[in-house]
This record gives C-alpha cells, structure tokens and sequence, in this order.
C-alpha cells in the first residue's frame, strides 16, 4: 500500500513551470492566427456530419443517384434531337418524293394532251 | 470464330439493307453541287421517327401510317449551278439494278430536246407494292428517291398539301408494266 501511495505521490508530484512559460503563451495569443487554420476549420465542420457511416453511406448513394438521373436526361436529350431530326427528314423525302411524282405524272400528262392535240387535228385535216 | 462470324455478319447488315444502292459517285457530285440533300433513314431511324410524329394530328397521324411497315427511305438530290456536272453513268449505276426482276417502270419521260428525264419504277408482289423508285434527271437537277417497304400510293398521294408535299393527283388505277427496254 505504501509502496502505491509513493509511486502516486511521485506521479502527482507539484512541478513548477519554466521561467519563460508565461511568456511564451502571451506570445502565442498575440501573435495573429494562421488562416489556413480557419479553412480547415471550415472544412472540418462541413465534413463534420459524414462523420456518421450512415450519413457517409446516404451522401455517395445521393451521388450516385444524381450521377444516373444525370446521365439519364442527357441520353434523353440526344435520343429527342434525333427523333426530332428523323422526324424532319421523313417530311422532307417525303416532299421530294411528292415533288417528283408531281413533275411526272405532269409530264405524262403533258404528252396525253400533246398527242390528243395532233389527233384531234389529223382528224379535222381528213374531214 | 463463329463469334467473329457473326459480329461480321451483324455489323454488315446496315450496308446490305438497302436494296437499290446509290453508287458512291453520287456522293462526290454534293461538292459541285450548289443545293444538294441526302437523307439516309433505315428501319430503325424510321421507327424513331415514327415516335416523334403525333397520332393526335392528322396530318402526322398519315405520315406515321404511311412509314409504319417502311424498310427505309433513301434520297439523294443535287442541285448544279450549271449542265453537265453529272454523267449519265451515274444514273445508269442506279437504273441497272432496277431492271432486277420484281421492278416495273411506271412512268418513263424523256425529252431529248430538254434534257428531262423523270422515270417511276414500283417493286410489287404478291401482297402489293413493296418499293418505289423515283430518277429524275435534268439538265442541272438529279433526284433519286427510293423507298424501301410496302408503301400505299394512296396514302402518299393523300399527304400532298400537307407538310409542303405538294398536291398529286396520281392515277390510282395503273396497272405496273413491265420495265421497257431503252
């Protein structure tokens, strides 16, 4: 018993302060504080709440979560501008198309009503 | 090896698909032309198109009707600002392989002293009309339009007015003749 109560008492034993302590630590609060210490600071308390596993494991599914959502109106997006392009390139053939069979039945019809011309024609010179 | 067989055969279909092929000359006349179009739509750009044109409206209600059991639509038209500026090969190139059997002539006018040609080839079987080629050459204007698939000429001439296509007033009665030697 006596031999703890000396390590004890050795252990707590009262230790008075270098000369210079107080005088360091005036120093210390007078001196301005860094601001890389602040952002950290700033940093730390930001990250502070994925600290929790739980929350750490909901922030990446969020991300993941916005990374497909993301992905996802973008193919959206391109898949649209290509209907829409498809869509304009139908009408367009079809137009041509149209405007070709028009220029081709009015030619055919053309030489109907040239021909029907000369035999009407003929047939007055025989008369 | 099969694998590879089949990623060949796979990956190739897109360049057989089109029946009547436009000869690769065509597409170095785009850079003497002043105006030139080139519409490229297989089956699957086709049905892409299909969803991006209303049912509600009538007017492209017809045109999803008429492209619905479509293989592909195929137009390439130049436009020059002087003659001469394609040759008659070119044309050729695609009339040859319209002299396959199954393909008629519908409509053939040439006029030598224009210059004007303006030729309607159908494909038909039993089940109807199943293609539809259009070569109408000029002087300073080559057109070709082929459609792939089974098309209603009905419904085509029933879109003229809508969407710019204009008025046709086709006789709906002709019979396909076969194609007559030139």
């Amino acid at each position: 018993m006596s031999r703890l109560d000396d390590a004890l008492r050795e252990a707590l034993r009262r230790e008075e302060p270098a000369a210079d302590f107080t005088a360091r630590v005036l120093a210390r609060v007078a001196s301005p504080r860094p601001k890389v210490s602040r952002r950290r600071a700033l940093w730390e308390t930001l990250r502070l709440p994925l600290r929790a596993p739980k929350l750490r494991w909901a922030g990446a599914a969020v991300l993941c979560l916005v990374a497909v959502f993301g992905f996802q109106y973008r193919r959206e997006r391109q898949v649209r501008a290509e209907g829409e392009q498809a869509r304009q390139q139908v009408i367009l053939a079809l137009r041509i198309a149209g405007a070709k069979l028009q220029v081709a039945q009015a030619k055919v019809d053309a030489l109907h009503s040239s021909k029907a011309a000369t035999v009407r024609e003929r047939a007055k010179e025989d008369q | 090896m099969k694998r590879l067989i089949a990623y060949f055969l796979i990956g190739s279909v897109p360049f057989f698909a089109q029946e009547i092929k436009f000869p690769a000359s065509l597409d170095k006349l785009a850079a003497k032309a002043v105006e030139s179009v080139d519409v490229t739509l297989d089956s699957s750009m086709l049905k892409l198109a299909g969803k991006f044109l209303s049912g509600d409206d009538p007017d492209s209600a017809k045109v999803k009707k008429l492209i619905a059991g479509l293989k592909g639509i195929y137009v390439k038209s130049f436009e020059f600002s002087k003659e001469g500026e394609y040759s008659e090969a070119d044309v050729e190139a695609v009339r040859s392989q319209l002299k396959a059997p199954g393909w008629s002539r519908i409509v053939g006018v040439r006029s030598k002293r224009q210059g004007d040609n303006a030729e309607v080839y159908i494909k038909s079987d039993s089940n109807g009309i199943v293609g539809l080629t259009i070569v109408a050459a000029e002087p300073k204007e080559l057109t070709l339009v082929n459609i792939d698939g089974p098309i209603d000429l009905d419904q085509l001439t029933d879109l003229g007015g809508h969407f710019g296509v204009p008025k046709m007033d086709l006789d709906r009665s002709a019979k396909p003749k076969k194609a007559e030697p030139k």
